[in-house]
């Protein structure tokens, strides 16, 4: 017997980070531009989603090319641990049978929703079909590996030995904890608006303008600290005004003044957590957390679960914890 | 005020009449699965507004103020907020206001809110269906959380092994959900 459900699904890129980042009209919510080009989705095959796990439903994630960023404002070191474009999505798709909206239609309009029907059926598998979106989501930045500007590489990290000794004397400060990343063997500390890791041996080994320090109200946004214009999804789905130019960064969507650059508010607070279809749910989901206007429509079940993040809801399978689908919540 | 805010009080047995079906634009769930009664008030206001509501966060609300983090509450959301009563907080609620601790304030603050809204009956079954009695979620300032029960208390601990449990009565706001708790969920050093 053969059923259908329906599945509100969009997919999106990343694909930001191409952008220019100073011109300030640039970066106002238009995550897309240039960045679908990095990707590498299109030799990608999705499986629909009631298939079990590892049945090819992973994108190649597409490597967003960091050095494609012409003006990339961000320290050497910000290179390849993690500050990349979030990979480009694979959604499942159905091949369009007339029996549903216009997927060719959505497609077009890339910031409305993309609502799918996934027939269920052994004799009636739907063609994947790979999808990219304009707007996209985030990622959450690791720290910035090396040495922070005006301090040069030394042996033992970026600080003279004398400094290193001093630093390993010195006692934690009563707040220091508050910085901790859950990696073992590096301490942390915070000053004048940085937050600062060093190794065992007292190097300093990375850094990071700390969100109310260097990231904080009224300050200008650190030239050497790089950022992601805000995905056009949130601008909608966080109801962005066009007053400031709005950037993502470590887990903050900021406001920025687009005349002086000075940070004038936070206008939401993100995970950051890659989120792909195909692929294992992050950690740290346990609990049904979609939001109470959306639960009667996303409401767990045996087949299926609801996690809300960062303004999308997933469906994951409950056995194998696999993400079935995206789904946006704008009205 | 909070006695502004209307206040729910749902037992188990009027839950199990509604069927729990849950039907689609019920507000909350308001009980949990060991049929204990989930005590819940609602406020129409941003959740920024409703810690002020709460005779017991002042110390949170100004930590929140000085973090320069109010705006992100008062927007769309939604967000779980684990909110220290002011007994919790102690001294470092005066150290954290200062304006040269902002970003002390912010981290504190990101470490307490996590994505969605969570309220107690849905912790609770996580907790039950884990088979571990336990469940996670990732907090804003990208440490996990970890919930277990204490008899019917519901027990917070983040990865640095600060603990608190969720105390008083949650209140689902209009862009999210506060629980308060009856400690920081960060170690701060004169603590260790």
């Amino acid at each position: 017997m053969k059923s259908h459900i329906t599945l509100v699904s969009t997919l999106a890129l990343s694909a930001a980070l191409a952008l220019p980042a100073l011109a300030a009209d640039q970066d106002r919510g238009n995550g897309n531009g240039n960045g679908n080009g990095n990707g590498r989705a299109q030799a990608a095959r999705a499986e629909r989603v009631q298939d079990g796990p590892g049945n090819g439903n992973r994108g190649n994630p597409g490597r967003g090319n960091d050095n494609a960023r012409k003006d990339d404002r961000g320290p050497p070191a910000a290179r390849g641990n993690g500050n990349g474009p979030v990979p480009p999505q694979v959604e499942p798709r159905p091949r369009d049978r007339g029996n549903g909206p216009d997927v060719r239609d959505a497609d077009r309009r890339a910031d409305a929703r993309a609502r799918v029907t996934v027939p269920v059926g052994r004799d009636d598998r739907p063609e994947p079909v790979v999808t990219l979106f304009r707007d996209g989501r985030v990622e959450r930045r690791a720290l910035i590996d090396g040495c922070p500007p005006g301090l040069a590489k030394k042996n033992n990290g970026c600080l003279p030995p004398g400094q290193a000794r001093q630093m390993r004397r010195e006692a934690l400060g009563r707040y220091d904890g508050y910085w901790l990343r859950g990696d073992e063997g590096y301490r942390y500390r915070y000053d004048d608006g940085y937050m600062y890791r060093y190794d065992r041996n007292g190097g300093l080994t990375g850094w990071l303008p700390a969100l109310g320090g260097a990231l904080g109200l009224g300050n200008l946004w650190p030239q050497q600290y790089s950022y992601q214009p805000a995905p056009q999804y949130y601008s909608q789905y966080y109801g962005l005004n066009d007053r400031y130019s709005y950037r993502y960064a470590d887990g903050v969507l900021y406001g920025v003044d687009p005349q002086t650059q000075a940070i004038q508010s936070v206008a939401a607070l993100l995970t950051g957590q890659p989120w792909t279809v195909g692929q294992a749910m992050p950690q740290g989901y346990d609990v049904y957390n979609v939001p109470y206007q959306y639960r009667g429509q996303y409401a767990d079940s045996p087949q299926s679960w609801y996690r809300y993040s960062d303004g999308y809801v997933y469906q994951v399978d409950p056995t194998t914890r696999l993400v079935q689908a995206v789904i946006q919540l704008l009205a | 005020m909070r006695n502004r805010l209307h206040t729910l009080m749902l037992s188990a047995a009027v839950l199990g009449v509604a069927g729990l079906s849950l039907a689609a634009c019920d507000p909350a769930p308001e009980t949990d699965t060991t049929g204990s009664e989930i005590a819940s008030t609602r406020s129409d206001r941003t959740l920024t507004a409703a810690l002020s509501d709460q005779g017991d966060a002042a110390g949170f609300r100004d930590v929140l103020d000085n973090s320069g983090l109010s705006t992100a509450l008062e927007g769309v959301g939604p967000y779980t907020v684990f909110a220290p009563s002011d007994t919790a907080l102690g001294t470092d609620a005066d150290g954290l206001k200062d304006e040269a601790m902002s970003a002390e304030a912010a981290a504190l603050v990101r470490a307490h809110i996590v994505p969605g809204s969570l309220g107690r009956a849905d912790i609770n079954a996580a907790i039950d269906a884990s088979g571990n009695d336990q469940a996670q979620m990732r907090t804003m300032g990208d440490d996990m959380l970890t919930f277990t029960r204490d008899g019917e208390t519901i027990v917070v601990t983040a990865s640095d092994g600060a603990s608190a449990r969720l105390s008083g009565t949650e209140v689902q706001a209009r862009n999210g959900v506060i629980q308060p708790i009856d400690a920081v969920l960060v170690k701060t050093e004169a603590a260790e």
